[in-house]
Order: structure tokens, then C-alpha cells, then sequence
């Protein structure tokens, strides 16, 4: 799928409040949608909230003739695990890597399919509605 | 603001390593926030792998990936296959468990015994629990650090202190290595010009495998 191309706008970080630690920066992953195969489990802290992605975000997402469709979950993917600023790798449970907060451990925020290789490359996904979003200074 | 990189986000990219006993804090020597109020209990029933954390030094963009034994030291079974490709390794011991510090010496031969020549080195006194006694002075950590010849630091994920520290020095004492032993004119410590041509990069890709023949640290 050529189509999904979208870079993020804006750098990626925690959610939580004392936090706010950088997940990646800006214009480094690319916007896919996936159904993992594992369900990602739910964010357990009560003091999480699912932060609503800003208007300029989803918009970035708008060019796209077909985005009302259900072919998944929307996702920042990285292929190279470097490209991360901060994030933790669990360890592999059913073939999934979790994805977690580097600073506070929460999680998890994404996955990593360590069975997928459907295209040939590791593909690092990030929940676009665990993190929030902050403009680079 | 550092130079902008188009197409890597990073200047270093160096392996690190937390050895020690189990139990003495080693993932909580990772976090810089922990918090009584909430139980990230997800992520502690797996456990992790490892992290991968971006720091800045002298202008420069670092990539720590650092790397728990993840419980394999309680079966003595770390060996050259953990070691490999690390550049730099935290000792850590609780400094409210005598028996973890007087385990580091172990850990220092069993690192000089598999790891590669030259690694940096630093010990940890960690004190992860805020509750539990100190049993282990400051001066006996210092006096240890002294003797293996090694820097030493006690950190409190709790207090968030000297975390960050731990990591920072240690990434200071390797950046100062592989730039000696590449040895490059135009790349003295102090001079932070921002001039960050082709060759100044030390690129390691794959570090679990090639970054101590890559480079030849020592």
C-alpha cells in the first residue's frame, strides 16, 4: 500500500503528565493501519487517558480518498528501532515485543510482530491514540 | 540548536549493559519516573528487553540501547554472547543489600573475563526502595569504584537521582575512547564545532554484532 504515506508532524510523547518523555521525533514514522494479531492489551493506569490526536494530525490523514475504511488501526510505524528517541522493548510473549514508555514504563503504547514478515521488514507500531503530540521547538 | 540530521537521527549509537545481582533494582535503575500511584504492572510481568534512550552530550545526538540480563544472572549463566558488542557496562548492587555489593567483584571478573578488552565501566549503587536501610556507605562504594579503577555514582530512580548522570558519564567515558582510538585530527573532545562532515560519524548499525570489530575499541 503505496497510499499510506504520511510522515508525523509532530514528535511523540508520553501521555502521562509527569512525563512527557519523547517517543520519537518528528517526521520520522509513517502513519499505516494494522489489525494486530494479538489484541494490543489495554493501558491498565487508571491515571491514563486516551488523548485525542489535534485536528492538524488527522488532517494530515484527510488526502487520503479511501480513509473511512475498515482495514485496521491507525499506527506510527518505524522499520528500525533506532529510530526511536526513548521506548522500551519487552520481551517476546506469543511472538509480540510490547511496546512501553522508556521513562515510566507505561504500556503498552505499540508493538512489534516479531512473526510479521509479510513485507520483508520489522515493523515498529505505535498507537496513534496512546501517545500525544508536541511541535518540535 | 545541534545541526540538523536528515536522514539519521543520531551521532552515536552505543550498547550498554546492566550487570548485578537480580534484585538489586537493575530495571528501576531504567526508569526516570517511578511512581507509588500507579503499578505498571503490564510492562513488569514481561519484563523488558531493553531501551533504547537519546541523550545529548557536547552537541551531540547519543543513542544509548541498554540492556537487562533479564534474570539470567540468577543462573550465572552471562557469557560472551551477552557481552558481545557491549561498550559500555553499569555494575550495580542495592545499597541496601550487603551481599549484592560484595557480589560486584564477581561481576567485574566475569566482565573482564567475556567482555571486550577496553569497555567502560562504571559502578552503581542503587537504591531502588525507599523504604529499605542502607547497609552499604557511600564511602565503601567510592572505595570499591577506587580499587577497580572505575567511576561510581549512587542513583535513586525514586528521587529521579543521578540517573540520568549515570548514563551521561559513562557515554562521556566511551565517546572519549572511540574518538581516540579512531584517532580522527579534526575530532578533538573539546573542540564542539559544528562542522559534522561525512566522516566524523561513527555509524554502527547493527551493534549486537558488529560494533567491536568495527570500530577496534582497543
Amino acid at each position: 500500500m503505496s497510499v499510506t504515506t504520511t510522515k508525523n508532524p509532530f514528535a511523540l510523547k508520553c501521555p502521562m503528565d509527569r512525563c512527557k518523555c519523547v517517543v520519537f521525533q518528528s517526521n520520522t514514522a509513517t502513519r499505516v493501519k494494522r489489525t494486530p494479531r494479538e489484541k494490543l492489551p489495554a493501558i491498565g493506569n487508571p491515571l491514563f487517558k486516551s488523548p485525542k490526536a489535534p485536528e492538524i494530525v488527522n488532517k494530515a490523514d484527510t488526502t487520503e480518498p479511501n480513509k473511512k475504511t475498515d482495514d485496521g488501526d491507525d499506527y506510527w510505524m518505524v522499520t528500525d528501532v533506532m529510530a526511536f528517541d526513548n521506548v522500551g522493548v519487552s520481551h517476546t510473549k506469543d511472538g509480540i515485543k510490547y511496546l512501553s514508555c522508556a521513562d515510566c514504563d507505561l504500556a503498552p503504547i505499540g508493538y512489534h510482530d516479531t512473526t510479521d514478515n509479510a513485507n520483508n521488514k520489522k515493523e515498529y507500531l505505535i498507537a496513534v491514540d496512546r501517545v500525544v503530540y508536541k511541535q518540535a521547538k | 540548536m545541534a545541526a540538523s540530521q536528515k536522514n539519521t537521527s543520531y551521532d552515536y549509537l552505543m550498547k550498554l549493559l546492566l550487570i548485578g545481582d537480580s534484585g538489586v533494582g537493575k530495571s528501576c535503575v531504567l526508569l526516570r519516573f517511578s511512581d507509588d500511584s500507579f503499578t505498571p504492572s503490564f510492562i513488569t510481568t514481561i519484563g523488558i528487553d531493553f531501551k533504547i534512550r537519546t541523550i545529548e552530550l557536547d552537541g551531540k545526538r547519543i543513542k544509548l540501547q541498554i540492556w537487562d540480563t533479564a534474570g539470567q544472572e540468577r543462573f550465572r549463566t552471562i557469557t560472551t554472547a551477552y557481552y558481545r558488542g557491549a561498550m559500555g557496562i553499569l555494575l550495580v548492587y542495592d545499597v541496601t543489600d550487603e551481599r549484592s555489593f560484595n557480589n560486584i567483584e564477581n561481576w567485574y571478573k566475569n566482565v573482564e573475563h567475556y567482555a571486550s578488552e577496553g569497555v567502560n565501566k562504571i559502578l552503581i549503587g542503587n537504591k531502588c526502595d525507599i523504604e529499605g536501610s542502607r547497609a552499604v556507605s557511600k564511602e565503601s562504594g567510592q572505595k570499591l569504584a577506587d580499587e577497580l579503577g572505575i567511576k561510581f555514582l549512587e542513583t535513586s530512580a525514586k528521587s529521579n537521582t543521578n540517573v540520568d548522570e549515570a548514563f551521561i558519564t559513562l557515554a562521556r567515558d566511551i565517546k572519549e575512547r572511540l574518538l581516540d582510538s579512531a584517532d580522527q585530527p579534526d575530532q578533538a573532545t573539546g573542540s564542539a564545532g559544528g562542522g559534522s562532515g561525512g566522516n566524523s560519524k561513527i555509524d554502527i548499525n547493527d551493534t549486537q554484532r558488529n560494533v567491536s570489530q568495527g570500530l577496534g575499541c582497543c
